[in-house]
């Protein structure tokens, strides 16, 4: 086993026969996660199949040879245990936390899905129902829909504007072999990482891991990467009128993608000075001076390709085009003065305070390490994470938000159904 | 069985020479320290007329000090990387932080002064005002929480617990600075609090601090304690909001905290509504397709409480949605629980428990939220033992006698 990271996080490394990466993090707690990462999400799929890589989350817990529909959970549950699983734009991951004495338990339960689920025709058809509900209700969720809507208008081409639950039509249209076909190219130990963080000893896991994955084959079939581009949509505003009490904003600019590590931190620490707590900037100037704006966020979801930066506002309808206003006028001035050392030490601090609290469970470790390791193939920028962050300086991170906002904002706005178009344009 | 593990004594609780009690659990795992404090101000104190009175004084806490301004104290906390909030729910309010170890003392003498020297300046009332009502704006723009606002006023009736703890428009729009204060002086006594602290930093100086820090009042408040709720004629209501889907609520009161039935009524719920594996989820999710977002939930408060059952589908489904619901709570009445399903659902509620024990915040919540209702501190160490003495009878006998006349919340999607 290889020790790698020194700074910020250390952890054991090995590589299964099969391929299947792990890496292992002990912590004498008395319980342990398992989190498997698929280095696929939305971004890999195209117009025809959108949706399925999380139409085949939801499907992996159907089924198996030898576990039937339901057994997986029933059996974790039955140790008292908890799954979880998400799909991104990036990625998809599944998690289990058992207490340590079963995580062989754990292990034969996750390794046997990964490896051998069925995808049954006739749960594909009745979990499709399913989907299509988890579609209306995004629809129905302001801050869901907002977001889905944003990204669409923010990116013209990259496979980033599509949706990770799909659209109607493309739910809909979605089939089972196809489904499988993507599960077999895509779930292979090469493509994917397996975390592993609790109370274990791990020299007696190495061979429970090699058993468990001993069948696990790459596929030969290429990986579909989306058509990537920077190419960003034309600066538009949409007015989207719903049956909504207040109006939501969301402006949004280009951002860069995780490789881009020093701008990535710089950018952190933007949205920190910019929006994080009651004495951020946005928070303090919109909201609490001026009062434009009911509640207002600046945000930086880091993918693996080219990103973006948003800043999302709840406010009046009324108060539409002056929060604009006001919004682009304070980020011009934070792109053309450097903060000062103070605001500087005070955004570090946060960010560092926040990485660890959020290491103090297993799935906030595992979901950290999973992350960045995911999108960057190595553990070298979270290991390197905080001490590269203490060096970015004020011109970096005031120059990160200049190169974001030399052009104007992509913006959709939720309204109630009143003459709010007006207000916004 | 789940393996768990406890890796920590359960603290005793020391009373402080001011009267204040405090429970301290040091320990080195992390760099991390927790401290919450309890307050005996309920939200359940509130009337009709002033709802969400006890949350907003809770939020104007933090809204300034007799010392810092609102923006001031808002940086002092954030430049030390501190969290910190006073929130409030039925049966108690609570003001927390977590830090790491180096700024523990600076972070409790601010939670001291949030706690003890708050302004309550005009200027500030205001802005608290239009952030509230944006909330609450912004809450009817959820179908959950407005389906579960009217349901629960509709279970409750009079009683303070239908009443919405964040407020209502009408109520927020007319708060006094008055009934502020007069809020603050007549409950918030630092001799009647309960401080819990864990994770790394020193007792003896922590003992020191609270005992320092905090004065009681000239005259000890009088606890308030919510009464038992009275049962409200069942009802069945429809109100509709524009979108794609309908949503349901149906249920019932059921016991709180402090009753012979509350394990059993936990273990009633997970079997009915909670997780992948619940009957509700099985039925209505899997089988049916009706749903994405299903299941069920129990609300247990100091004196009472409430069991329902949700879900969000397309308007044509609706009405098999609640049929096929009904009959689910109808079987837990007529049949017993297999005794593998049974230990099943235990083994989950103990397993979760424990799972959510991981983090120094939770830990400090867990072992004085039990103190703070009335249970006594070790019930953090006897939950899952009183869990895994639940039986298939006792579940039946439960569903017997509270699963009947359901209130039904239907909000129509047009």
């Amino acid at each position: 086993m290889k020790l790698l990271g020194k700074r910020g996080v250390s952890l054991l490394f090995e590589q299964l026969s099969c391929g299947l990466p792990v890496l292992i993090k002990t912590v004498p707690n008395k319980v342990v996660t398992l989190d498997a990462w698929v280095n696929t999400g939305s971004a890999n799929e195209d117009e025809s199949n959108n949706g399925i890589s999380h139409f085949l989350e939801h499907m992996m817990f159907k089924g198996t040879p030898k576990y039937g529909v339901g057994e997986l959970d029933r059996i974790i549950m039955n140790v008292g245990g908890v799954w979880n699983a998400g799909t991104s734009k990036d990625f998809t991951h599944y998690y289990v936390t058992v207490a340590s004495p079963f995580f062989e338990t754990a292990l034969d339960c996750i390794s046997d899905m990964l490896q051998n689920s069925l995808i049954d025709k006739n749960e594909f058809d009745r979990e499709k129902q399913v989907i299509l509900e988890e579609f209306r209700r995004k629809q129905d969720s302001p801050f869901g829909f907002l977001y889905d809507e944003l990204y669409e208008a923010t990116f013209q081409k990259s496979p980033y504007r599509q949706s990770v639950l799909g659209s109607f039509e493309s739910i809909s249209a979605l089939d089972r072999d196809a489904m499988y076909d993507y599960y077999q190219r895509y779930y292979t130990p090469a493509n994917m990482l397996l975390i592993i963080v609790g109370d274990v000893e791990p020299h007696l896991l190495l061979p429970m891991l090699e058993k468990a994955f001993s069948g696990f084959k790459n596929s030969n079939q290429p990986l579909q990467d989306g058509n990537h581009t920077t190419e960003f949509s034309v600066p538009a505003t949409k007015v989207i009128e719903k049956d909504v009490n207040e109006t939501y904003m969301a402006m949004s600019f280009p951002a860069p993608g995780i490789l881009a590590h020093e701008e990535v931190l710089a950018l952190d620490l933007a949205s920190t000075i910019l929006s994080d707590g009651r004495s951020s900037r946005m928070y303090q100037d919109l909201k609490e001076k001026q009062r434009i704006v009911h509640s207002i966020s600046a945000g930086f979801p880091t993918h693996r390709h080219e990103s973006m930066f948003y800043v999302i506002s709840t406010l009046d309808a009324d108060n539409v085009a002056q929060a604009q206003s006001a919004t682009m006028k304070l980020l011009r001035e934070f792109s053309e003065i450097p903060p000062g050392e103070s605001e500087m030490a005070k955004a570090k601090r946060i960010i560092s305070n926040g990485f660890q609290f959020g290491m103090e469970t297993n799935t906030g470790q595992s979901g950290t390490i999973g992350y960045y390791y995911t999108l960057t193939g190595t553990l070298d920028f979270l290991d390197s994470y905080l001490e590269r962050l203490a060096s970015i300086t004020p011109e970096q991170v005031s120059s990160v938000v200049r190169n974001s906002i030399n052009r104007e904002p992509n913006i959709v706005v939720l309204a109630p159904h009143t003459n709010t178009k007006d207000a916004a344009l | 069985m789940t393996g768990f593990v406890k890796d920590h004594q359960t603290p005793g609780i020391e009373t402080l020479s001011n009267g204040m009690r405090v429970i301290l659990l040091p320990s080195t795992a992390n760099t991390i320290v927790a401290a919450t404090i309890f307050l005996p101000v309920p939200g359940a104190v509130e009337r009709e007329p002033e709802s969400g009175l006890v949350g907003f004084t809770n939020r104007m806490l933090m809204r300034g000090t007799k010392a810092l301004t609102s923006s001031e104290l808002a940086d002092a906390i954030e430049r030390l990387g501190t969290s910190m909030s006073c929130d409030t729910n039925d049966d108690f309010s609570f003001a927390h932080f977590v830090s790491t170890s180096d700024t523990f003392d600076e972070s409790l003498s601010i939670l001291s002064d949030v706690l003890q020297k708050p302004s309550f300046e005009p200027e500030e009332i205001e802005k608290e005002r239009q952030s509230t009502l944006a909330a609450i704006r912004r809450s009817e723009d959820d179908k959950f929480s407005l389906t579960f606002k009217r349901f629960q006023r509709e279970l409750y009736g009079d009683h303070s617990y239908g009443l919405p703890r964040n407020g209502t428009i009408e109520s927020v729009s007319e708060f006094k600075r008055e009934q502020l204060l007069d809020m603050y002086s007549e409950f918030y006594d630092p001799g009647q609090y309960l401080a819990v602290c864990v994770g790394n930093f020193e007792a003896d100086k922590a003992r020191a601090m609270f005992e320092d820090l905090f004065i009681p009042s000239a005259q000890p408040i009088e606890k308030y304690e919510a009464p038992e709720p009275a049962r409200v004629m069942p009802a069945h209501v429809q109100f509709s909001k524009q979108g794609e889907q309908s949503f349901l609520a149906a249920g019932v009161q059921a016991c709180g905290y402090l009753s012979p039935d509350f394990a059993a009524m936990r273990v009633l719920n997970t079997v009915l509504g909670e997780g992948m594996s619940s009957r509700l989820f099985i039925h209505l999710r899997d089988e049916h397709g009706l749903a994405y977002a299903t299941g069920s939930s129990y609300g247990p408060m100091r004196a009472g409480g409430h069991v329902f059952g949700y879900i969000g589908t397309k308007p044509e489904s609706l009405s098999f949605a609640r049929d096929a619901m009904l009959e689910q709570f109808e079987i837990l009445k007529r049949e017993l629980v297999p005794e593998e399903e049974l230990q099943r659902a235990k083994n989950y509620i103990v397993g979760k428990f424990l799972i959510d024990h991981q983090t120094n915040y939770r830990r400090a919540f867990y072992l004085g939220f039990y103190e703070q209702m009335g249970l006594g501190i070790e019930m953090d160490d006897i939950y899952p033992d009183l869990i895994s003495r639940v039986t298939a009878d006792q579940v039946r006998e439960l569903a017997q006698k509270y699963l009947n006349d359901y209130t039904i919340v239907e909000l129509l999607a047009e």
